[in-house]
């Protein structure tokens, strides 16, 4: 249901902050290395078939159920050397060392906090979105919002920043739980059971650029930048992040398709076991390393 | 000369009410599990005097299986593992029993006294703690090899409850 608007505001970024997710780095990490397991000797084997009940790969497929056969190995010794110990402590920094003090108004002078948005985005009917924001995770800062933004779509966005027109520059880390609502299901389900569907007042807002209005009576001004900088953000990358969500959504459907015509199996297990010898001893320094 | 008795009382008894009662637990050090090379993973636990220790594992957190050997005693335990499993769980299952001295004799006990000893349960995959193990019946007249020996008697003819060929016959004696 759209509500005629009221005294409620209908508002958008400011034209001049720009919003935009950190450059990705420039050399993508390397995957790690493959593992090759040491060569074992089996002393003994004790093999067993054991009923498993795994979780599925993604909601609303059966778990991943079957009978293994779970080997236990008693192996001899491998002889792998212990792994190397954690590097010392580094030292303790004194807050009266000159050189720290220095170090630390440098850092000061540098840093640019960010800001964690934690927000609560219930999306109605794919096209408006209730928001709960908690700048820092500052309850007594709660700001309620309705935007025409659907927040699916901020899906696996975890940071971005936004300068503002005076050049300020603000960091965000975004934690966000994201729910959907079909509003013609929930009445439908309220209506077999007998109940009033309470579905929320939702005021009515324009289609196009990203818009949102305040429900939240005198909002901290940390609260309105945050939700300003959401919609700037999805502004300037909204038809992108869009684009993201459909093809992870696909890709999605797609991988549940499969999974549902080719069940998993659990795999078969074998497990190695061997009591570790003593450490080398250390040697004493002396030359041809005698003990 | 006598010692005067009653000054003495209060130190006593304050001495009595800070010892450890006899037969407290001498607290266990936890394990450490930390990631060895090639994909393995160490088990490392200092041992307590005259405590026995079976190392449990599970790839759920809800099943738990006896790892086939047993440790006993003070000093420093050394174990490897390695599963080929996405999950893998360690834990130890330790015990202060009486009567229990040495390594011999926590292999050799038989806790839950099914006529199998610790040892042979663990190394064949049962629970030295429950005479059922599992759903089949009582682990000492279970016959995973179906050669007509129970585990019992395969323990006690020394042979291998898992394999048949192991040198030995069962006789059906009929008389008339």
């Amino acid at each position: 249901m759209l509500a005629p608007l009221s005294a409620q505001e209908v508002r958008q970024a400011p034209a001049d902050t720009v919003a935009s997710f950190p450059e990705a780095p420039a050399v993508a990490p390397q995957p790690p290395a493959p593992v090759v397991p040491p060569d074992f000797r089996v002393e003994s084997t004790q093999v067993k078939r054991v009923d498993v009940v795994e979780a599925p790969e993604m909601p609303d497929l059966p778990p991943v159920e079957g009978t293994i056969t779970l080997k236990v190995n008693t192996v001899a010794d491998p002889g792998l050397p212990d792994p190397p110990p954690l590097p010392p402590p580094l030292p303790p920094l004194l807050p009266d060392d000159p050189q720290v003090r220095e170090r630390l108004a440098a850092l000061a002078a540098e840093h640019r906090e960010t800001t964690v948005g934690f927000i609560s985005a219930t999306v109605y009917d794919g096209s408006r979105t209730l928001l709960h924001c908690y700048p820092s995770g500052g309850l007594d800062k709660q700001v309620t919002a309705w935007s025409n933004v659907d927040f699916n779509h901020f899906c696996g966005f975890a940071t971005f920043e936004a300068t503002g027109g005076d050049g300020d520059v603000r960091k965000y880390s975004l934690l966000m739980g994201i729910g959907s609502v079909n509003t013609e299901r929930w009445r439908e389900r309220a209506a077999e059971q007998g109940v009033d569907a309470d579905v929320p007042e939702i005021p009515s807002l324009p289609d196009g650029a990203p818009s949102f209005v305040i429900e939240t009576e005198n909002p901290a001004p940390e609260c309105v930048a945050l939700i300003e900088d959401l919609h700037a953000l999805y502004r300037a990358e909204g038809a992108r992040m869009a684009e993201a969500f459909v093809a992870r959504e696909q890709a999605r459907e797609a991988r549940k398709a499969y999974l549902l015509a080719h069940p998993p199996k659990p795999k078969d297990v074998t497990v190695n076991f061997w009591k570790r010898g003593n450490p080398a001893p250390a040697t004493n320094g002396k030359e041809g390393g005698e003990p | 000369m006598r010692m005067p008795v009653c000054p003495l009382l209060p130190l006593l008894l304050i001495a009595a009410l800070s010892c450890p009662v006899a037969g407290d637990p001498e607290p266990q050090p936890q394990m450490e599990f930390t990631q060895g090379l090639q994909g393995t993973f160490n088990a490392d636990w200092d041992g307590v005097a005259g405590r026995t220790y079976f190392t449990q594992f599970s790839l759920d957190l809800q099943t738990w299986h006896y790892a086939p050997f047993i440790d006993f005693g003070d000093g420093e335990h050394r174990r490897g593992c390695r599963s080929s499993s996405d999950k893998f769980f360690l834990r130890l299952h330790y015990g202060d029993y009486s009567g229990i001295d040495s390594l011999d004799d926590a292999m050799n006990a038989d806790f839950d006294g099914d006529g199998m000893s610790n040892v042979f349960e663990v190394t064949y995959g049962y629970d030295p703690f429950d005479q059922e193990s599992t759903v089949d019946g009582p682990d000492a007249s279970l016959d995973p090899d179906g050669d007509g020996l129970g585990n019992s008697s395969e323990q006690s003819a020394g042979s291998d409850p898992m394999a048949r060929d192991n040198g030995l016959l069962e006789l059906e004696v009929s008389v008339d």
